[in-house]
């Protein structure tokens, strides 16, 4: 049987560290004003802040990149093909077949792709970790890091979880880590009224 | 790789085509033979990550055509501990930064102003050379002070000890709890808790006492999760909601600064339950001891401290064999009555009810009764504190020594699941003490004894007239900024070394640029031992722009004062001499050894979690917990007492003027100021925030980003507000070690307290800064903003 490439992310255990967020930058040679991976608060306005009245408070984060959808709104509305699913269920774009012109960006719910305005600024000032360069003009977004997980290693931001929040494997696995994880923790996938059918699941 | 590779290939096309002659190479020259693994511009190197947080993560780094292009972590032989960070992570763009000094310079503006002039390595280190020389001569060697900042992998103590200098490494910073908990425990420096974080999973109740792990030390967090997992109840004591907190069973939320009055309580709880554990403290405390109720010293006959044994149904030494000392009773000699440590400690709590504690922590009543029989009967159970809260207090002491008591009457410290003291990064761990760098004996080298705690060198008349500073100490270690800038102004010489232009080097008359850790001369450098591992550190990459190592700059240094030939040649040398006749966790150890491990290998020492006293033998005068404090006593303080805030109290008449308590929390942002300037993160947190709760801002027509002014009689500084309903009203928060240049105006060191409590002195370490106890006002900044 084929893969179907997923996640889990606890969010009992994340605790809003950032690492995976940079591990990603690192890794897939993300520019700068960019992530691919980001850890968003569920509290207040601003990051790291708690929503309610002291001490009645509540806080918590929920790194949010590209959910890898079966159903994949951004696959359905890409004009040239650039957008797909591969055999192994990750949503992954083609580089040279993006013509930039930000449908999927706007079909995308959860708002997990960036899109090259200009040309991509690096510092250090060199390319690092092990994805190819993107161009100007060019839309990009996590990849379930394909350099990595092509060669049966977990995608950097799950190697890197201090807190050991982030699970990968097959859904299609039953007794896989991640399926028994969303069995067991009863996995949620986000906006799961919209139908997309995500493969990250949330544990809350 | 297949991607990266046709990427390399391409760029190499690009230059190829841009060569000079323009003619094309044939075909052999222009493909590659090689794959990535093998390519020769690519290359694998293994070092450990040093600033300021003390993780010491081991790092693989991938360098390709000389440049660092990626961090991983390496694979530690316990491999729970291969781990990196955001800030790890985001060194990839910090050693690069636009704020690297590129080549020593001269101020040429006043101290403090910023303004300067390249100049050459030789013109730099012949100036510094001479004016130590001069100094050395006419003064004598403790007329010049170096100090060396926490994140320096090579602090400059044998130049310091060939000069006469004085020299700390430690002063006034993380040393506040664990000075009190030395005199209970003889805990060395910084305080570390008895377990390893490792053994929390065998902990049944773990009190964080103004401790942020998470955060600060968030390459322990799956420790933490285990312990949860496990079973154990975790409570956060914070006045504030922290990332911590928010992970944990409870939070009880109290007072700023009156964490030892709750503690108190707690003790008055487990003597009120006799919760306590008798036998325990019998055999491994001075609760038995006797005190004097003329002179309130501990009774002695001839040298020995006495008990009375019950055997016996006489006085004996304490250690005599066989007897049952008496933990109560009334015993008096010479007509002197005598009182145990025992009572007298009871005695001495009797007043620090729950009621009475309630209205000083403001903490219900209740919640420290709940408490208190949480910890006391439902152990083993951990009292952890950090250093960015509760430390930074000036009666920070007499916490570390009520939490002291109340794990010893308890029975937590020597015991599988307890301990007590500071958790943060490993630092418990087993020992491998290195051997120092053996200086001729005969030339009477030695640095100059510390004629005060060096946090009063701003404050107090010394000999001192030079500072050589590794780092960015002058701002971050220090309270009170303008204190310090006055100080610095009267010096004859200040001379930076540091990476970065951050606020220290704009005091310097002369700045030698030295490199990150990745960079360095050598094939090999620094040695560290942490989480039960030593590691050593490989070269990454070539010193960037004309920065040299804190070790080549001390040895050229020395050369200029004809002191060289004592040095070692290279960090290898230093590092085999540290390592000759090694202590047994360290035995087969060698450079080549780690050479041949990924530059890391565990410490001989066994798998089960480190945990200290474990055989009941502490490290104090008399070997066992010591309740009582003789040292103490002529300020009053045989036991701890609590005592309102310094400065950061309703009692204190500057309360009308400055009603605010002001924090500088630790924060995963930074590891003190290191970091500041690390743009990966700056992505993320890009400016420093008065975090204060939103009734409190009200109060002052304050909205959530408005430009803000924070100020006291010390001085002021502005940076934006954000409402943070985490803070606790009346207590406002900036996440410490911000460079002034993401300030809008100032520095937070610009307001902090700098008073150096007097009962400092006599303890292990000194004086703790109380950066904590601060008062502050806030106000709208002026203009459009």
């Amino acid at each position: 049987m084929a893969k179907k490439l997923g996640m889990t992310i606890d969010l009992k255990r994340c605790m809003g560290c950032h690492t995976c967020s940079l591990g990603c930058k690192m890794q897939n040679n993300v520019p700068m004003g960019m992530l691919w991976n980001r850890i968003l608060t569920i509290g207040g306005e601003d990051v790291d802040t708690a929503r309610g009245e002291f001490p009645s408070l509540e806080k918590s984060w929920m790194p949010l990149s590209c959910l890898h959808c079966e159903n994949a709104s951004c696959v359905k509305v890409c004009p040239v093909g650039a957008t797909y699913r591969d055999e192994d269920g990750r949503v992954l774009i083609n580089y040279d077949r993006c013509i930039g012109c930000r449908y999927c960006m706007a079909a995308c719910p959860y708002n997990v792709r960036v899109f090259n305005w200009q040309k991509p600024v690096r510092e250090p000032g060199h390319s690092y970790g092990e994805a190819p360069v993107r161009a100007k003009g060019i839309m990009e977004k996590c990849t379930l890091c394909v350099e990595r997980t092509a060669k049966g290693q977990e995608p950097r931001c799950v190697e890197v979880c201090p807190a050991k929040a982030r699970k990968f494997g097959d859904l299609n696995d039953p007794n896989s880590e991640v399926s028994k994880a969303i069995r067991e923790r009863g996995g949620q996938q986000l906006l799961a009224e919209k139908g997309t059918k995500p493969q990250v699941y949330y544990l809350r | 790789m297949g991607l990266s590779r046709r990427t390399f290939i391409k760029t190499g096309l690009a230059g190829a085509a841009l060569g000079a002659c323009g003619a094309l190479p044939p075909v052999s020259k222009w493909l590659r033979q090689s794959d990535a693994a093998s390519d020769p511009q690519e290359k694998v190197a293994y070092t450990y990550h040093p600033p300021n947080c003390g993780g010491r993560c081991s790092f693989k780094c991938t360098v390709k055509d000389g440049k660092l292009v990626k961090i991983e972590a390496n694979e530690w032989p316990d491999k729970r501990n291969s781990l990196v960070c955001l800030r790890g992570l985001s060194e990839l763009e910090r050693v690069y930064s636009p704020d690297r000094i590129k080549t020593p310079l001269k101020r040429v503006g006043e101290r403090g102003e910023g303004k300067f002039v390249p100049i050459s390595w030789d013109e730099a280190l012949t100036t510094v050379a001479g004016k130590l020389k001069e100094l050395k001569d006419k003064h004598g060697g403790k007329s010049i002070y170096l100090k060396a900042s926490s994140g320096v992998e090579h602090p400059m103590f044998s130049l310091a000890t060939m000069l006469g200098a004085q020299f700390t490494n430690h002063a006034g910073i993380d040393i506040g709890l664990s000075g009190g908990l030395h005199q209970i425990t003889g805990v060395g420096l910084f305080g570390p808790m008895n377990n390893e974080v490792t053994d929390w999973v065998n902990s049944k109740t773990i009190i964080l006492l103004g401790n942020n792990f998470l955060e600060t030390s968030m390459t322990d967090a799956q420790f933490f999760y285990d312990a949860k997992e496990a079973g154990a109840k975790i409570i956060s004591i914070d006045p504030s909601y922290s990332t911590t907190t928010t992970r944990c069973d409870q939070w009880i939320s109290l007072r700023p600064g009156t964490d030892t009055a709750l503690i108190l309580a707690l003790i008055n709880q487990v003597f009120a339950n006799k919760w306590y554990h008798e036998d325990y403290l019998r055999k491994n405390s001075t609760a038995p001891f006797l005190i004097r109720e003329d002179d309130k010293k501990l009774f002695k006959l001839g040298d020995k401290y006495q008990v009375w044994d019950k055997n016996s149904g006489s006085f004996q030494p304490y250690d005599a064999p066989g007897i049952q000392p008496e933990l109560e009773g009334d015993f008096a000699a010479d007509g002197v009555k005598l009182q145990t440590v025992f009572a007298a400690l009871r005695e001495h709590t009797k007043g620090n009810t729950p009621a009475w504690a309630a209205k000083i922590t403001e903490v219900p009543e209740q919640v420290i009764k709940d408490l208190a029989k949480q910890y006391a009967t439902a152990g083993p159970a951990v009292l952890a504190w950090g250093w960015g809260g509760p430390d930074k207090w000036y009666h920070a002491d007499s916490l570390g020594r009520a939490g002291g008591i109340l794990a010893a009457l308890t029975g937590n410290i020597g015991r599988v699941g307890g301990g007590v003291g500071a958790a943060n990064h490993h630092l418990p761990g087993y020992f491998a003490p290195f051997k120092g760098w053996p200086l001729p004996k005969d030339k009477g080298f030695a640095p100059a004894k510390p004629e005060m705690p060096a946090t009063d060198f701003p404050q107090k008349p010394n000999s001192v007239r030079a500072v050589i500073i590794q780092g960015n100490t002058l701002n971050q270690w220090l309270a009170n900024a303008h204190q310090t800038a006055a100080w610095l102004k009267k010096l004859d010489l200040v001379v930076v070394v540091d990476i970065f232009h951050n606020d220290t080097v704009n005091y310097a008359d002369i700045v030698l640029p030295t490199c990150t850790n990745f960079e360095m001369e050598y094939d090999c450098y620094n040695l560290q031992v942490r989480r039960n591992h030593i590691m050593m550190m490989q070269k990454v990459i070539d010193p960037l722009y004309e920065s040299k190592t804190d070790f080549k700059i001390e040895q050229e240094l020395a050369a200029k004062l004809g002191l060289a030939q004592y040095l070692p040649k290279t960090p290898a040398d230093l590092n085999n001499a540290r390592l000759k006749d090694p202590a047994p966790p360290l035995k087969g150890i060698t450079v080549e050894t780690l050479k041949a491990n990924r530059y890391i290998q565990r410490l001989n020492a066994p798998w089960e979690p480190f945990r200290s006293n474990m055989n009941q033998v502490y490290a104090t005068p008399t070997k066992k917990i010591q309740l009582y404090s003789e040292v103490l006593l002529p300020f009053g303080a045989g036991f701890p007492s609590y005592e309102e805030p310094q400065e950061a109290s309703p009692h204190n008449p500057l309360f009308k003027k400055y009603p605010l308590q002001f924090s500088q929390a630790h924060t995963r942002y930074r590891a003190h100021s290191s970091f500041s300037n690390a743009r990966w993160i700056t992505q993320i947190i890009k400016e420093p925030k008065v975090e204060m709760n939103p009734k409190d801002a009200q109060k002052r027509g304050l909205k959530n980003g408005d430009l803000v002014e924070v100020f006291n009689d010390r001085g002021k500084f502005q940076a934006r507000y954000q409402a943070t309903p985490d803070m606790r009203p009346g207590s406002i928060r900036v996440s410490e070690g911000w460079w002034s240049k993401y300030f809008a105006a100032g520095n937070l060191q610009n307001v902090t307290n700098s008073a150096n409590n007097p009962r400092g002195y006599p303890l292990s370490h000194g004086p703790v800064i109380p950066f904590n106890d601060t008062l502050v006002e806030v106000k709208k900044a002026g203009g459009a903003n």
